[in-house]
C-alpha cells in the first residue's frame, strides 16, 4: 500500500508555508481591487476628520475642564482617535473574519478549501491573516492621521500598546472563530459577531468612557475583549493616562489574556462541533 | 491481485431532517428522512476509471462528499489507500485529486498559475518543486499559453483542464471527479477525457468520475456503478450490463407499405419476436433470433425486402430498461 504523504501541521515550517500561501491570496485579492482598497481606507478617514469636528464642538461647552475632563483626559479627540483606531485593529478578528467566510462560502471556494489536506481548524486562522494586516496597517495610519490634526500621544507607551493590541486581536479572534462556528450552520447569518460588534460598539468604552454608563448595563461593558483594550491602550498612549478611570494597564492585560485563555478552547470546541454536525446533516456543501 | 485503492462497503447516508433550532440558522425543506444512499458497495482498483451513472438524486454528489470527507456516512464505511474516509480524511485529503463540479472552486481572481501555487503549497509540494511541477500540469492540460491568465478570463474549456491540472498537480493516487465535462462543449469534453484516459493508464491511478452524459460514459469503457435512487442497480463493465439486458434489434425496411403491412402480420404469430411499424415501409423487430432465422420467418415477403440491419440497443434505452427494473423490483419488495 502507498503511504500518502502527510502534511504535519504541528512543524512549524508547515505553519508557515500555510501562512505564506493564505497571505499571498489575500494580498492577490486586495490588488485585484485597488479602487476598494483606497476607498477603504479613506472611509476610516473620514470617520477620524469627523470626530475631531465633534471633539472641537463638545468642547466648547468646557466639557474637557473638571470631572468630566478628567475621565477622557482633557483631550477628548485623542481619547476618541484612540477608541476608533482600535476598533480599525481589532475589527480584523470579528467583521473581517466573517467577511472572509462569507466570501469563501459565496464566491464557492470554501468547498476546495475544506477538501485541502490542512486541518479545519486552521481555516479561519489563515483566513483572517491578511485582513488583520490590512487592519493594522489602518489602524497605525488612523493614528497618524489623528496626530497630524493635534492628537498627542505618550511615545513611550507604543510597547505596551503593541502588547494590548496583540492581545485585543488575540481575543476578538476568538469571538470570531466562534461566531465562524456558527456561520457554517446558518450560511449568511451571523448572531455572535452581530451582537457582539453591536455590544462593543455600544458599550466597548469607544466613544465615552464606561463610567459614563449608568451602573446597570456597565457590566456588559467589563465583558468585552474591547473594553479593556481600549482603556489600557489610554492609559499607556495619552500623556494623562494615568488619570484616566477605569480598567488600569495590568488589569487589562489580565483579563485580555484570561479572554485567549477561556475563549480559545470553547471557540475551537465549537468549531470542531460545527464541522461535525455539518458533515453529518450534509451541510458543507451547498449554500 | 491488485489492491483497491478506493473501497467501499455498505455505504448508507441518510440525511434526517432538520432539528427545529437549525431550522431558524438556514431556511430547510425536509421534514421526512432522505434516504440519499443505501448499502453501496464497489471497489475501485488502480489504473481503472469507474463512471458514476444515474439520474438527478441518484446520490452520486453524496457519495463524492463522503469520499472528500464532506459527509460522515450513517452506516458503513469507505477506504482510500487503506485510510477511512471518515475517521482519517485528514489523510484521505493528501491522497485524492478532487474535481468539483463547480468551477467557481478556482480562484477566478487568479492567475492558473497563482492557483496551482496555492493549491500546491497547501498540498505541501516543496517550493523548489513548485514552479518546475506548474509548468508541466499547465503543458499537460494545454494551458501553457494561459500561465499568466486570470480565471475570469478562462473558457469553461480552460477552466475545466485547470481544474484538472489543479486535481493532479500534487500527484494524487486516486481522481474523484464530480462531472468534469459538465460545462464544456462536446470537443472540449472529448479532449478531456482522452488525457484523463492518457493520464489513467501512465500513472495508474484510480479514478471515480460521475458524468450524464452517455457517450462519455460509452467512450470511457471501463466499470460503470449504475445509481437509482441511492441504491448500486449495477455495477460492472457495460458490456455485462449488454449481455444482461440488451435484446438485439433488426430494423427491415419493405419496399412499400402494403409489403412491411403484410411482414407485420407474418411476425404476429411468432412467439420469438415483437414488432412494430417505425415507419410506413420499416418495421422494427426486437427479438432474441438471428437475422437468418427472422429471414426465414419472412420467407414469403424476401422479396420486397429493401435492406436489413441489426443494430445494438443504444446505452439510454439500456439504462432506462435497468433503472425501470430496479423500480419494479423495488416496489415488490415494499408490497
Amino acid at each position: 500500500m502507498t503511504s500518502p504523504r502527510i502534511p504535519v501541521l504541528s512543524s512549524a515550517h508547515r505553519i508557515f508555508v500555510l501562512s505564506r500561501a493564505f497571505l499571498r491570496i489575500g494580498i492577490i485579492e486586495v490588488i485585484s481591487y485597488p479602487m476598494g482598497f483606497v476607498t477603504n481606507q479613506l472611509a476610516s478617514f473620514g470617520t477620524i476628520v469627523l470626530f475631531y469636528f465633534v471633539s472641537g464642538f463638545v468642547d466648547k461647552g468646557g466639557a474637557f475642564s473638571g470631572d468630566a475632563g478628567a475621565k477622557v483626559g482633557y483631550d477628548y479627540f485623542t481619547f476618541v482617535a484612540i477608541g476608533y483606531a482600535s476598533v480599525r485593529f481589532l475589527a480584523a478578528g470579528l467583521k473581517d473574519l466573517s467577511i472572509q467566510f462569507q466570501n469563501a462560502i459565496q464566491a464557492g471556494y470554501f468547498e476546495m478549501l475544506l477538501v485541502e489536506p490542512i486541518h479545519w481548524h486552521f481555516l479561519p486562522v489563515g483566513l483572517v491573516q491578511w485582513p488583520t494586516l490590512q487592519a493594522a496597517s489602518m489602524g497605525t495610519l488612523t493614528f497618524a492621521l489623528s496626530i497630524t490634526m493635534g492628537a498627542s500621544y505618550a511615545f513611550s507607551g507604543i510597547p505596551s500598546a503593541i502588547l494590548l493590541l496583540a492581545l485585543g486581536v488575540l481575543a476578538t479572534l476568538a469571538i470570531g472563530i466562534l461566531a465562524s462556528s456558527i456561520k457554517i450552520l446558518s450560511k449568511r447569518s451571523d448572531p455572535i459577531a452581530t451582537i457582539y460588534q453591536m455590544a462593543a460598539t455600544t458599550f466597548g468604552a469607544v466613544v465615552v468612557p464606561v463610567e459614563h454608563f449608568p451602573e446597570q448595563v456597565r457590566w456588559i461593558s467589563y465583558l468585552l475583549p474591547h473594553t479593556y483594550t481600549i482603556s489600557g491602550l489610554r492609559r499607556v498612549l495619552m500623556p494623562q493616562g494615568d488619570q484616566l478611570t477605569g480598567p488600569t494597564v495590568s488589569e487589562s492585560i489580565f483579563a485580555l489574556t484570561a479572554f485567549c485563555l477561556i475563549l480559545y478552547p470553547i471557540a475551537f470546541w465549537m468549531f470542531g462541533r460545527s464541522l461535525s454536525y455539518a458533515r453529518k446533516a450534509g451541510l458543507l456543501g451547498g449554500y | 491481485m491488485k489492491n483497491a485503492k478506493v473501497l467501499i462497503r455498505n455505504l448508507t447516508k441518510t440525511y434526517e431532517p432538520a432539528p427545529l433550532w437549525s431550522r431558524f440558522l438556514v431556511r430547510t425543506s425536509s421534514k421526512e428522512p432522505i434516504h440519499a444512499l443505501t448499502d453501496i458497495s464497489f471497489d475501485v482498483n488502480s489504473g481503472e476509471i469507474c463512471v458514476i451513472v444515474g439520474p438527478n438524486g441518484a446520490g452520486k454528489s453524496t457519495l463524492f462528499r463522503i469520499l472528500t470527507g464532506l459527509i460522515t456516512p450513517t452506516s458503513g464505511y469507505a477506504t482510500i489507500e487503506g485510510f477511512d474516509v471518515t475517521q482519517e480524511s485528514f489523510h484521505t485529503r493528501s491522497t485524492i485529486g478532487f474535481m468539483p463540479a463547480d468551477d467557481r472552486s478556482l480562484w477566478l481572481r487568479l492567475t492558473c498559475a497563482e492557483n496551482l501555487a496555492f493549491h500546491g503549497r497547501l498540498q505541501s509540494i516543496p517550493e523548489k518543486q513548485l514552479e518546475k511541477r506548474i509548468r508541466e500540469y499547465l503543458a499537460l492540460v494545454d494551458l501553457e499559453h494561459a500561465t499568466h491568465r486570470v480565471g475570469f478570463a478562462l473558457s469553461a474549456g480552460m477552466r475545466a483542464r485547470l481544474q484538472l491540472a489543479r486535481a493532479l498537480i500534487h500527484r494524487p493516487t486516486v481522481l474523484i471527479l464530480d462531472e468534469p465535462t459538465g460545462t464544456i462543449d462536446p470537443v472540449g469534453a472529448y479532449q478531456l477525457l482522452q488525457l484523463l484516459q492518457k493520464i489513467v493508464k501512465e500513472e495508474e491511478i484510480a479514478v471515480l468520475i460521475s458524468s450524464h452524459r452517455l457517450e462519455e460514459i460509452e467512450s470511457l469503457d471501463d466499470n460503470v456503478a449504475l445509481l437509482d435512487k441511492g441504491r448500486l442497480v449495477h455495477w460492472g463493465d457495460l458490456a455485462s450490463l449488454r449481455r444482461i439486458w440488451t435484446v438485439p434489434r433488426i430494423d427491415a425496411s419493405f419496399d412499400s407499405a402494403t409489403a412491411a403491412e403484410a411482414a407485420l402480420a407474418t411476425l404476429a404469430l411468432s412467439t420469438d419476436c415483437s414488432s412494430q411499424q417505425s415507419a410506413p415501409d420499416t418495421l422494427t423487430v426486437t427479438t432474441k433470433v438471428s437475422v437468418g432465422a427472422l429471414l426465414h420467418l419472412l420467407h414469403d415477403h424476401q422479396s420486397h425486402i429493401t435492406s436489413i440491419q441489426e443494430s445494438q440497443m443504444s446505452l439510454r434505452e439500456l439504462i432506462n430498461q435497468k433503472l425501470q427494473a430496479a423500480e419494479i423490483e423495488r416496489q415488490e419488495t415494499h408490497l
